[in-house]
């Protein structure tokens, strides 16, 4: 191994030897210090041998006297491939070239990360790293993760814990949420209702209530206050403290609500039917501008379409866009639905349209309520179904106290 | 395989240096500058204090020596490299013989 490296390093020649009794060539080689190895007998004539560059020319000298030919038959090692690059520069300076462009784009941050749990806030993460000089683009030995770790901890009151590793050309911000969460969670404010309804039951967890059982109440409506009445002690606590005299209002508050689904069917509905009939129009596009390639279909034909679309952004912000629009020509005919039929059809997209619409976890504690309407309508009458159903859930919902 | 040992004819300085080095235990290649052949396995035999090729084909290589010519017989042989006191030859040895020289014309190195 390290002999064929060697050899590799200082370079050789495989020659070839004609003439006649070639292992006399051997003979003189090696009496005259010539190292020759990897020789084989091609034929009587001929023999294959490798020699050392050194050697080589003692080889041709040798040959020369004896009158035998040699020939190369081919130029191994690190010499000749330093001469070969030598004839192709360009090769050479392109190769340094993509070390250099490699180096030089792996000196660069490019990706910042957030490694933290979602609940914490990572645009004001990544916003406060931007500021002390972690942003995609900045050179690695640019970047002080001791500094950019001091910014966070001191612009971003919920992280406990901040430390940035630098992992090529990504830089990850690891980030831990201060125990306790963050600090809206004891902002001060009321419980609102989230939708109309009629209040059932009101158990306040905080705060004082100023709905009870039996009230109407429509959406926005107050219902757990958390202003502190001036008459309580924590309402004066409070003012001492430098505080609003505020609380942050809890509960749950359990209403009647409606949920309704709505759906209509037309009486008279349109069949589409193909003639067959198509036209075709390429549309291209690019930036604001765009060409028609081909005929569109007649004004007056009824057509439906079928849109293909390629897009693609150039360099320099480019928008090349091509469309293959397809017309496939149309006989409209007007179908009458049967009053019935479409009363049922109204009813069935009323009832999936209430059940995409109930929320999980409500308690439904009525009957649907359907009922169906002939609207008149242009061109042709059209029946409305609406399904109402009664609901109890919490309509409990915290806004925050807005100074 | 086999060999064959055939020695020159002794002259008394030869038995002579021969019984010193047996009874100093000193190496006979080096003292009385007779081949030393070693033998691996089937593929490979180095031969050093060589005096010369004699014979160089795919199916037999003769080697001279002071002792005599080593006859290498085998298949695909070919000389892994050679220096001025050794040579190494590989391919697929069958038979390695060491045959007296025949004369002086043929023994001698071309």
């Amino acid at each position: 191994m390290i002999r064929r490296l060697w050899r590799y390093l200082f370079g050789y020649v495989i020659i070839k030897i004609k003439g006649a009794r070639p292992e006399r060539f051997l003979n003189r080689a090696a009496r005259a210090g010539i190292w020759v190895w990897d020789t084989e007998r091609l034929s009587t004539g001929m023999l294959v041998a490798c020699v050392s560059l050194s050697g080589f020319r003692k080889v041709r000298a040798l040959c020369r006297a004896q009158g035998w030919q040699v020939t190369i038959a081919q130029k191994v090692g690190l010499p000749f491939f330093i001469a070969s690059l030598r004839r192709r520069k360009m090769l050479v300076a392109g190769g340094f070239l993509f070390i250099a462009a490699l180096y030089t784009a792996s000196s660069y941050v490019w990706f910042v990360e957030v490694d933290s749990i979602p609940e914490l806030p990572r645009k004001r993460i990544l916003e406060a790293a931007a500021s002390a000089g972690l942003r995609p683009g900045v050179l690695r030995y640019e970047v002080d993760p001791h500094e950019v770790q001091k910014t966070l901890l001191l612009s971003i009151d919920e992280i406990s814990w901040a430390s940035v590793t630098l992992q090529g050309t990504r830089a990850i911000i690891h980030a831990a949420e201060r125990a306790g969460g963050d600090a809206g969670r004891y902002s001060p404010g009321d419980v609102v209702a989230a939708r109309d309804g009629i209040v059932q039951r009101v158990v306040p967890f905080h705060g004082y209530p100023v709905v009870e059982a039996g009230d109407t109440v429509r959406e926005g409506d107050l219902l757990i206050s958390g202003f502190v009445p001036p008459l309580e002690g924590a309402h004066r606590e409070l003012l001492e403290l430098g505080s609003a005299p505020y609380v942050r209002a809890d509960g749950i508050v359990r209403a009647r609500v409606w949920y309704e689904g709505v759906a209509s069917v037309r009486l008279q509905q349109i069949d589409e039917e193909p003639t067959g009939r198509t036209r075709r129009t390429v549309w291209l596009g690019l930036g604001e501008w765009s060409w028609k390639l081909g005929r569109g279909p007649d004004p007056i034909t009824a057509y439906r379409t079928e849109e293909r679309t390629w897009a693609l952004t150039l360099p320099g912000g480019w928008d090349v866009q091509l469309s293959d629009v397809r017309y496939h020509e149309v006989r409209r005919t007007a179908v009458s639905v049967d009053r019935a039929v479409a009363e049922q059809e109204a009813l069935e997209a009323a009832r999936s349209s209430l059940e995409a619409l109930l929320p999980s976890g409500v308690t439904v504690i009525s009957d649907p309520e359907e009922s169906v309407e002939l609207i008149e309508a242009s061109p042709a009458p059209m029946v409305r179904a609406v399904v109402r159903v009664e609901v109890v859930e919490d309509i409990a919902k915290f806004r925050e106290l807005q100074f | 395989m086999s060999m064959a040992a055939v020695s020159k004819a002794p002259n008394r300085v030869a038995r002579f240096l021969r019984n010193l080095t047996g009874s100093m235990e000193m190496p006979h290649e080096v003292v009385l500058d007779v081949p030393k052949a070693t033998l691996i396995g089937d593929l490979q035999i180095h031969i050093e204090n060589h005096k010369g090729v004699l014979e160089y084909t795919p199916g037999r290589i003769v080697v001279r020596t002071t002792n005599g010519r080593f006859v290498v017989v085998g298949s695909r042989l070919k000389i892994g490299s050679i220096f001025q006191d050794e040579i190494v030859i590989e391919g697929r040895i069958h038979r390695v013989d060491l045959a007296p020289s025949e004369g002086s014309g043929e023994g001698a190195v071309p």
